[in-house]
């Protein structure tokens, strides 16, 4: 069940030049400022103009918008973490966020979680095909793509291929996947990620499906009456122009999609395969191995944004966990997984925040995975959708199995519930 | 730890009949303690070796505190608790069973026997079960051998 | 508004980046800074808790001056006054001034040219002394250069890694991560430790357990070992070194059987360790206190550069002997000349550097003899000026340390806390840190990075080189201390310091990561590896150095029966000044300790918990015990953080000759449970 589709142009010329694609995002976070519909705008930022230090701010000015137009691939700035811990869990404040599936999943799981609440926010969700580690980048423009890191002005992941435009204009291409395989290209999260348009989000924009268009624009697919309202108004009050995409593009945007989700399963496959291939006691070994490097820095919790708690358990001064020592006792990262891999959702800032390089990412999205099948669950995709360990079917009531299917209980209550909307 | 102490499992299976497993049992109040409480009444052998801790429903068992259980050592952990529907509190059993599932799918990513954990429902008057999934479970991780997690 | 403001981390030297968080004008948070080369995002438990301390409650706010034997609050002028009539009454090389490893080069700078052109005396040094003086008095003859000689980008291309009394994995996080990476590509590592510490047990695949302050005996052994089966890279040392004649007889007559008694290390875990280092690719070398802190650590640096130098592992990235300065300016503040034997740029005094910088600075008279080493300061002047540094926790035998200060004229301590030392003070001066003020330090591998202001200090906390400027104005030189700025400072060492030249602020806020010196020029991108051409000693050659095992000053007999080392924990850093007053660090380790082996334990009635008094030849201490395989039979650690449990009440004050150095790492200890 799709939402509404457009293609929209920012009607500002200005935008439009300095815009990737349409420039519609950038009008509609205006509209949203000069009209007052929001306090204040979260996206991320090049901090002093660095491609490379990408940041997370809060826009309350529209004339600032136009510094953050234009994506990022090269940073990696944790926005539900901004929203969560820096301003309140916008529980006071109504706020435009602009984020990609992940960051926008995270934002659903905190609000089942209480912890943010959805109402004052618009979610506007970016398409995204991945984002390359600051430092991996520049090395890899340095070695691959023989050129200064800071003449970059612009990347695009398109079509198997990893293009980066210079100051001078000129551009360079290189094939993604053999980067990948030399160790550079998209953080490894990303490459695993199957999730690229959110439709789980207000609105979802982007650039696949603009391709045949003269001029510039962006794909909008406006998810819920929430976005559907703004786009509506927006056009009315003309910071946007818009028509509709013709069937055309609305599959090419689909084909585009549907080949990525195809690599993501690729990677998937050929970084959990290694791990799933060994035996039980192997497998312990090969993990043990990894958690003797920890260092007890709670960089990976800290930079969870579903762990939440405001004295969390593992902290020296609950006395659960050992403290003063170092690799901390194994209860450390079990007890991570088990609070958390439920809802992973796949943005990977634990493992940037990893001193000691540990194979977080992949711990916690393969766990994710498994209990994604054992529950029916994918988080972050649906607010009304529980949490697995805390969401209890009066179904089950009648089922004396102690390890449930799941899914042919859901299958029953989807339909069920679809007949209520 | 050291990994080398992965490697001594596999010469403590051969020592199976000289290998006294440390069994945690979380049960709860209203039926499996009970439970328990009449095998103990009516006379009926079990194993001895299994550890109880009384909870008021099973689903006071967070799963932190398997975790903690099986990297202290504990060479099995069981959980009994109320058949579904007669919980006293409704829906806790029904918490528990969705942890257990998350757990058991935890263990076996991380490398752990799944089967160290074991989940039941026990009901007050259910005595012969409660001693039958004992001496199961005994002779279930005498099989598997002890936990090299508790060679510390 | 919420804003991120980059920064680098105020603990240790890899100068790790982070991000604060900060709203209206307050810190509240802290976030990783993925773009940093050093850190990529990552930091260890310090550097994710770096701030906290900058709000403990005990900050100094406003000079204190002792009346009537109370420390009471007083104004910058009264302090003022008071200190430069008190100066005035000091007389030649009476006055000695010990800087600070965490203050800015800009700090260092003033500093030092305030001892000199001031007080007329080259009494100036800093904590430098008590961690890195043997390198200096190691590597200085042997390869001219005690700085480390390449990047730590670089540490993750080498194939073998000899660590020597070092336990990265605590000290230097950011180190192991890159050793980590080399590791997964096939790296050997090799670990040189009295104590199987979290290093040995996951980075070593061959861990050499000497005995504490052996190092010489296993690192000529390594040697002899490597003449015998003809692994030494003979090209390397024909073009680039002289002496191997000298060593060659030297190691010929050395009995490896010998060395084995000495050090307890089996001979064929020492071959093991040879082979892998001759025949490596990129042999890297990281050290620290535990070769350092005795009285034959300049020895042991020395053998251990020879070492290096008749393999060839000098000289390209990722090679040599890399000394691992702990604190964030320890290398800058001695690039500034805060030593008792360099000028600015390690100009030796003596070899007419007095005469250059009497013409930089336009004054006449400086002093050309040597000033004393710090601990000799400590007994010696009569006016101290201690900034930023906590002799009362890290000097050894701190009863005779307390007496010495005591004694003072007059004991000036600038300082952010009430320290163990301010404590004693006649004047505290209130001093603003870190991301209170603005300057440039230099971390571990020479690389240079610019702090900026972004928060105020804390009352009238003031910058460490504004205070020196005051006091120096008041005393009629207010021509060479004509500075409004850290900015004008840092002009004045471009023009007197060559490595700096090339530096700018501007550069340095333009590049993400630093610029490691020298950096003789604005358009040169910095030296990231040393000695690839040839070494800093006169001739350009690696100097071979013939090296003779020497026992610790005081092993254990019948009365003190235990070896007592000393040492740090990863979530404490040196005296605790900042770690203990921020709650989560303090938290994971609240209270000092120290660590016994089980059997020693069970001989002595000891288990985890117990309180037990350690008593040496200076003094006694109580600490808990924790029973642990990480030390052998008849060692006992003890971390030098706890001031209820103050390590240094009870160490050694022997010093290593060649270079002023405590032996901290060996002494003599009983213990007996507390009743």
């Amino acid at each position: 069940m799709s939402g509404i589709m457009y293609l929209a142009r920012s009607s500002d010329p200005k935008v439009l030049e300095k815009a990737e694609s349409g420039g519609a995002v950038t009008s509609l976070l205006r509209f949203l400022l000069e009209t007052g519909k929001v306090d204040g705008v979260v996206t991320a930022k090049a901090r002093n103009g660095n491609r490379y230090a990408g940041v997370p701010v809060l826009i309350t000015e529209p004339e600032e918008l136009i510094d953050s137009a234009g994506s990022l691939h090269c940073s990696i700035p944790n926005i539900p973490r901004f929203v969560k811990e820096y301003l309140d869990g916008a529980m006071k404040m109504k706020l435009a966020v602009v984020g990609k599936p992940c960051d926008i999943r995270a934002l659903i799981e905190l609000q089942k979680r209480e912890q943010i609440d959805l109402d004052n926010l618009i979610l506007i969700g970016l398409n995204c095909t991945g984002t390359i580690s600051p430092t991996t980048a520049k090395q890899m423009f340095i070695d691959e793509f023989k050129v200064n890191p800071n003449e970059v002005i612009r990347e695009d992941i398109d079509e198997g291929k990893l293009l980066v435009m210079l100051e001078d204009g000129t551009t360079k291409s290189l094939d993604l996947m053999k980067l990948e395989e030399k160790g550079y290209g998209r953080r490894e999260n990303c490459r695993r990620c199957e999730i690229n348009i959110p439709i789980f989000a207000d609105l979802a924009c982007g650039k696949w499906g603009t391709e045949d268009e003269e001029e510039r624009a962006t794909f909008i697919e406006a998810c819920s009456d929430k976005g559907r309202l703004l786009v509506e108004e927006a056009i009315e009050r003309g910071f946007i122009t818009a028509e509709r995409p013709d069937k055309k593009s609305i599959k090419k945007r689909e084909e585009k999609d549907n080949a990525e989700k195809e690599l993501a399963e690729l990677w998937k496959e050929r970084d959990f395969k290694p791990i799933l291939d060994l035996d039980l006691s192997k497998r312990l070994e090969y993990w043990l191995n990894e958690f003797n490097k920890c260092i007890k820095c709670y960089g990976c919790r800290d930079a969870c944004p579903i762990c939440f708690c405001d004295h969390c358990l593992l902290e020296a001064s609950r006395g659960f966990l050992e403290g003063g020592e170092i690799p901390p006792d194994t209860v450390f990262p079990l007890t991570r997984l088990a609070h958390v891999a439920d809802s992973c959702v796949n943005c990977g800032q634990c493992q940037d925040a990893c001193p000691m390089d540990l194979p977080l990412s992949k711990l916690f999205s393969l766990l994710n995975a498994r209990l994604n099948e054992v529950f029916g669950y994918m988080p972050g995709i649906d607010v009304d959708q529980k949490q697995p360990l805390s969401a209890v079917i009066m179904e089950e009531l009648q089922v004396e199995d102690t390890f449930l299917d799941i899914s042919s209980i859901n299958k029953a209550l989807q339909s069920k519930s679809s007949k209520r909307d | 730890m050291k990994t080398e102490q992965v490697e001594k499992r596999g010469s403590a299976k051969t020592h199976e009949d000289i290998f006294e497993p440390k069994i945690i049992a979380f049960l709860c109040n209203w039926c499996s303690y009970a439970g328990a409480d009449l095998a103990g009444t009516s006379r009926i052998q079990y194993s001895p070796i299994v550890h109880s801790v009384r909870v008021s429903c099973s689903s006071r068992v967070d799963p932190t505190y398997v975790i903690k259980a099986l990297m202290m050592g504990a060479d099995g952990v069981l959980i009994a608790g109320c058949h579904p529907g007669e919980c006293h509190y409704k829906s806790g059993n029904l918490l528990t069973r969705r942890r257990f599932m998350m757990l058991k799918t935890l263990l076996e990513t991380i490398g752990i026997e799944p089967d160290r954990l074991r989940l039941e429902w026990i009901s007050a008057s259910e005595a012969n079960k409660f001693a039958s999934v004992v001496d199961d479970f005994v002779k279930q991780i005498k099989k598997l051998g002890p936990n090299e997690m508790g060679e510390q | 508004m919420i804003k991120y403001e980059q920064t680098i981390c105020p603990y240790c030297s890899c100068g790790c980046g982070i991000y604060l968080t900060l709203k209206d004008g307050k810190i509240i948070g802290q976030e990783p800074w993925n773009e940093h080369p050093i850190n990529e995002g990552g930091n260890c438990p310090k550097g994710r808790n770096a701030y906290q301390f900058l709000y403990a409650e005990d900050r100094l706010k406003t000079p204190l001056i002792r009346k009537k034997g109370k420390l009471v609050k007083a104004s910058w002028d009264e302090a003022f006054d008071l200190i430069t009539s008190k100066l005035k009454e000091a007389g030649p090389n009476e006055f000695g001034l010990l800087a600070s490893g965490k203050n800015t080069n800009e700090d260092a700078y003033v500093e030092q040219k305030f001892t000199r052109v001031v007080m007329k005396t080259n009494n100036v040094e800093y904590c430098g002394r008590l961690c890195h003086s043997s390198t200096a008095a190691g590597l200085g003859p042997t390869v001219g250069s005690g700085v480390m000689p390449i990047s730590q980008l670089d540490i993750e291309k080498a194939d073998c890694f000899l660590l020597v009394g070092i336990n990265p994995s605590e000290t230097f996080p950011m180190m192991t991560r890159r050793i980590l990476r080399a590791k997964k590509k096939g790296a050997k590592v090799i670990v040189l430790d009295p104590r199987n510490t979290v290093t040995a047990r996951e980075l070593g695949d061959v861990h050499l357990q000497l005995e504490p302050g052996t190092d010489v005996a296993v690192i000529n052994a390594m040697m002899k070992i490597i003449l015998d089966e003809e692994v030494e890279n003979k090209e390397f040392i024909e073009s680039r070194t002289t002496g191997f004649e000298a060593l060659r007889d030297h190691l010929t007559n050395l009995d490896l059987l010998e060395m084995k008694e000495i050090s307890g290390v089996a001979t064929k875990d020492v071959k093991k360790a040879a082979r892998w280092f001759a025949k490596a690719r990129t042999g890297c070398v990281l050290y620290n206190q535990g070769l350092n802190q005795h009285i034959t650590g300049s020895d042991g640096i020395k053998a251990l550069a020879t070492l290096a130098l008749i393999t060839g592992q000098y000289g390209r990235p990722g090679t040599g002997l890399c000394p691992t300065r702990g604190q964030i300016n320890g290398e800058g503040t001695g690039d500034m000349g805060c030593l008792n034997v360099f000028y600015p740029g390690f100009q030796k005094v003596g070899t007419g550097a007095h005469e250059k910088f009497e013409k930089l600075w336009g004054v006449e008279d400086l002093p050309a003899n040597p000033g004393l080493p710090y601990t000799k300061m400590i007994q010696q002047t009569k006016y101290l000026w201690v900034i930023g540094t906590n002799p009362m926790m890290a000097a050894p035998d701190i009863d005779n340390v307390q007496k010495d200060l005591e004694d003072k004229e007059l004991l000036i301590v600038q300082d952010i806390f009430p320290t163990e030392t301010a404590q004693l003070a006649d004047i505290v001066l209130p001093a603003s840190t870190w991301v209170e003020r603005e300057g440039i330090h230099a971390y571990v591998d020479r690389r240079v990075q610019k702090i900026n202001q972004i928060i105020d200090p804390p009352g009238e906390a003031k910058p460490d080189w504004w205070i020196i400027c005051q006091i120096a104005e008041r005393m009629g030189h207010k021509a060479q201390f004509d500075f409004s700025s850290p900015g004008e400072i840092f002009e004045e060492i471009r023009r007197c310091v060559p490595p700096y030249k090339g530096i700018t602020y501007e550069r340095l806020e333009n590049t993400v990561g630093g610029i490691q010196w020298p950096c003789p020029a604005e358009d040169h991108p910095g030296t990231s590896t040393f000695f690839t051409q040839k070494f800093n000693t006169p001739d350009g050659l690696g100097h071979l150095q013939v090296v003779n095992f020497q026992p610790p000053a005081e092993l254990p007999d019948a009365e003190y029966p235990y070896i007592l080392t000393t040492g740090r924990s990863i979530f404490h850093y040196h005296t605790g000044t900042m770690s203990r007053r921020t709650p989560k660090l303090d938290a994971e380790v609240p209270s000092g300790f120290f660590q016994i082996n089980p059997k020693d334990a069970t001989k002595e009635n000891i288990k985890r918990g117990t309180k037990v008094v350690l008593t040496t030849r200076r003094g006694s201490i109580e600490a808990e015990a924790h029973v642990t395989n990480e030390v052998p039979e008849g060692l006992v650690f003890l971390p030098f953080h706890f001031s209820e449990a103050c390590a240094n009440k009870i160490t050694n004050p022997v010093l290593d000759p060649a270079c002023g150095m405590p032996e901290y790492k060996v002494c003599a200890v009983r213990m007996e449970v507390s009743k």
